[in-house]
């Protein structure tokens, strides 16, 4: 970037080094659970042919997968198209392309034997249950408390709380994604027409954002989940459209400003067509105040997210999300408050962790907002 | 014997909505191939915006009342604009005064001096690297290949100049405008820009139209020049009548005002 103290000042930020790095580690649980799912139904060893404890099987057989899904045929052949994904609520679209990447050097770095493709495995192992790691080996009993066996301690059917959490940040990261992805697109890309081209386009597209801004989100969503039944890629789709035009103002203030500069005129002057000069001059230099807005409105996205699972109308049981978890958990707050309270603490903690993060670049990415030394 | 100009501005005239005055007034002269002219003038006395007009960069507000720009035998003005733009940077190429603000601070030096070669010779990304790299040393540009990853920030102002030349030289054009490219660097580093200008000027065939306040460059390096005052050319002719005997008293008057 442009500002190469940047990141230094950044990571001088506690709170936002903190917040980056559960961020950091929520997605790579939730990783690491689409990992589990994605050979989930293939193939663990059986503990006695191997005279092992029941344990080291989770544990070798969780990376052993791990390494077998980082082997890209094989994760191809399980995913082959987005739109499917998304089609089914229980696999959400596999975002953490980030924690994969740091899961591949990690699982480089440990060496791995038997490196072998999803092929030999089922030839060699018998075939079990779906989930088994996560979900049906720590099946024992209901309404457990916290402990080693269950972290979170387990709902009224036996579910572990702990794989459950995880499972459902798939969902909410995923959805606040998606939106943010969906939002971003739309509002930079009618921000920037507005900012660049001005006069008429501009009055139309920021007429059009003020109408916009004064819908109300929640209500629409609620009609719309009521009339066309609770469905995860329409509203993901309604939250990112109904979000456009904040992004957008924000836009188009940078880009009024930065086509006065001169760099502007020397990219006109070598011969760049409007849209180069758009997209590859202006834009990179706007991308800051983006990128902060974007951290925000991903946790306003979860939020929502898990705001219309915890009325009933966002993802459906027994798919588990942070929000129906929650509205579950509800009715056993006496008995088994863990059951409310991991998925609402996991809640609490991402929303506030990419706010923390937000703060932390924004000050890093604009020197004027810094506090003093 | 006389040959047809380069460039040919004829009875051009700008104005700018709400000021009484026309910011240029029916200005005309001619650049000839490989020649250097100069046009001097006080600030606001319509030099940039000539410049700009020639390359159709005026700001949107601003109107062309009157005349036409011949370049290479087409008039700028009526070419449609897809027609200007591939113009734009590879015959008829610009440098800026302050070389800071004409580049762009997020994209490296050496992006940026890629541009041009990628939209106007359509070169291979790997091409337009070789070929900068060649020109960044054509333009005696210490260490080029850590220059080429540089941001424009970390260069100094001298480096910065140079870059900005070797960008304007990439596709080869005819004719160079350099706006005061000298003003905002300091006098040394001037000297050893001119100079550099000067022996390109040679290697690679160029006719520059360059505009200044600073009357001790411009009668070194121009065959001609041009005198501008108030957005009307006073005087203009051979660099040497012009300032040995000048007949206006604003050209006496400038002249008077340069130390010695």
């Amino acid at each position: 970037m442009s500002n190469p103290d940047a990141l230094h000042y950044f990571l001088g930020n506690r709170l936002a080094v903190c917040g980056l790095a559960l961020l950091c580690l929520l997605y790579l649980l939730a990783g690491f659970t689409f990992l589990n799912d994605a050979l989930g139904h293939a193939v663990v060893p059986d503990p006695d042919e191997l005279r092992i404890t029941e344990k080291s099987v989770l544990f070798r057989e969780t990376s052993r997968r791990a390494a077998c899904a980082l082997d890209g045929s094989a994760l191809l052949a399980e995913f082959p198209v987005l739109s499917d994904a998304l089609a089914v609520p229980g696999k959400a679209f596999p975002l953490p392309f980030a924690g994969f990447r740091l899961l591949r050097q990690r699982l480089a770095a440990i060496g791995l034997e038997n490196l072998e493709s999803v092929n030999s495995f089922v030839q060699r192992f018998e075939v079990v249950h779906e989930n088994k790691v996560f979900e049906l080996v720590l099946f024992s009993s209901e309404n457990q408390p916290p402990s080693p066996t269950h972290l979170f301690g387990s709902d009224e059917f036996g579910r572990d709380v702990f794989a459950r959490v995880l499972y459902a940040s798939r969902i909410s990261l995923s959805v606040g994604f998606l939106a943010v992805v969906i939002a971003l697109s739309l509002g930079v890309l009618l921000g920037c027409l507005a900012g660049y081209y001005g006069g008429f386009l501009d009055s139309v597209i920021m007429r059009l954002a003020d109408v916009w801004m004064s819908l109300p989100g929640m209500m629409l969503l609620l009609t719309f989940v009521a009339l066309t039944g609770a469905n995860l890629a329409s509203t993901i789709l309604l939250i990112g459209v109904l979000s456009w035009p904040s992004p957008a103002r924000l836009v188009r203030a940078e880009v009024l400003s930065l086509r006065q500069r001169e760099f502007v005129e020397a990219a006109k002057a070598i011969g760049c067509t409007q849209t180069q000069i758009i997209f590859r001059h202006i834009l990179p230099n706007a991308l800051a105040p983006i990128i902060v807005q974007a951290t925000l409105f991903l946790a306003g996205a979860i939020l929502l997210e898990s705001g219309l699972s915890f009325l009933g109308l966002g993802v459906q049981p027994p798919t588990a999300s942070w929000g129906n978890m929650l509205s579950n958990g509800l009715s056993y707050l006496r008995t088994s408050p863990w059951q409310a309270f991991f998925p609402g603490f996991m809640l609490f903690l991402t929303v506030l962790s990419f706010n923390f993060v937000a703060e932390g670049l924004r000050e890093a990415l604009d020197p004027k907002r810094r506090r003093g030394p | 014997m006389k040959q047809v100009p380069l460039l040919s501005v004829k009875g051009l005239s700008v104005e700018f909505p709400g000021l009484p005055l026309q910011a240029v007034r029916r200005v005309s002269f001619d650049v000839h191939e490989n020649e250097c002219m100069g046009l001097v003038g006080e600030s606001g006395s319509g030099k940039t915006v000539t410049a700009l007009a020639i390359l159709g960069l005026l700001d949107p507000s601003a109107r062309i009342t009157s005349g036409e720009i011949f370049f290479a035998g087409e008039d700028l003005r009526t070419l449609p604009e897809t027609r200007r733009q591939k113009i734009r940077g590879h015959q008829l190429a610009m440098v800026f005064q302050e070389p800071l603000t004409a580049f762009n601070p997020v994209l490296s030096v050496g992006e940026q001096l890629s541009e041009p070669l990628l939209y106007h010779r359509g070169l291979s990304p790997w091409e337009a690297r070789q070929e900068v790299l060649s020109l960044l040393e054509a333009v005696h540009m210490p260490r080029p290949r850590q220059v080429f990853q540089a941001f424009p920030h970390q260069l100094s102002g001298g480096m910065r100049q140079k870059a900005m030349i070797a960008m304007a030289l990439s596709c080869k054009p005819k004719l160079l405008i350099a706006d005061e490219p000298t003003s905002a660097l300091d006098v040394t580093v001037q000297a050893e820009i001119l100079s550099l200008l000067a022996s390109l000027r040679r290697q690679f065939d160029l006719s520059v139209l360059f505009i200044s306040h600073d009357l001790g460059i411009v009668s070194r390096h121009c065959s001609r020049v041009a005198v501008l005052r108030q957005g009307e050319i006073v005087e203009q002719g051979k660099t040497q009548t012009v300032f040995s005997k000048p007949r206006h008293p604003y050209t006496r008057a400038l002249l008077e005002a340069v130390l010695r």
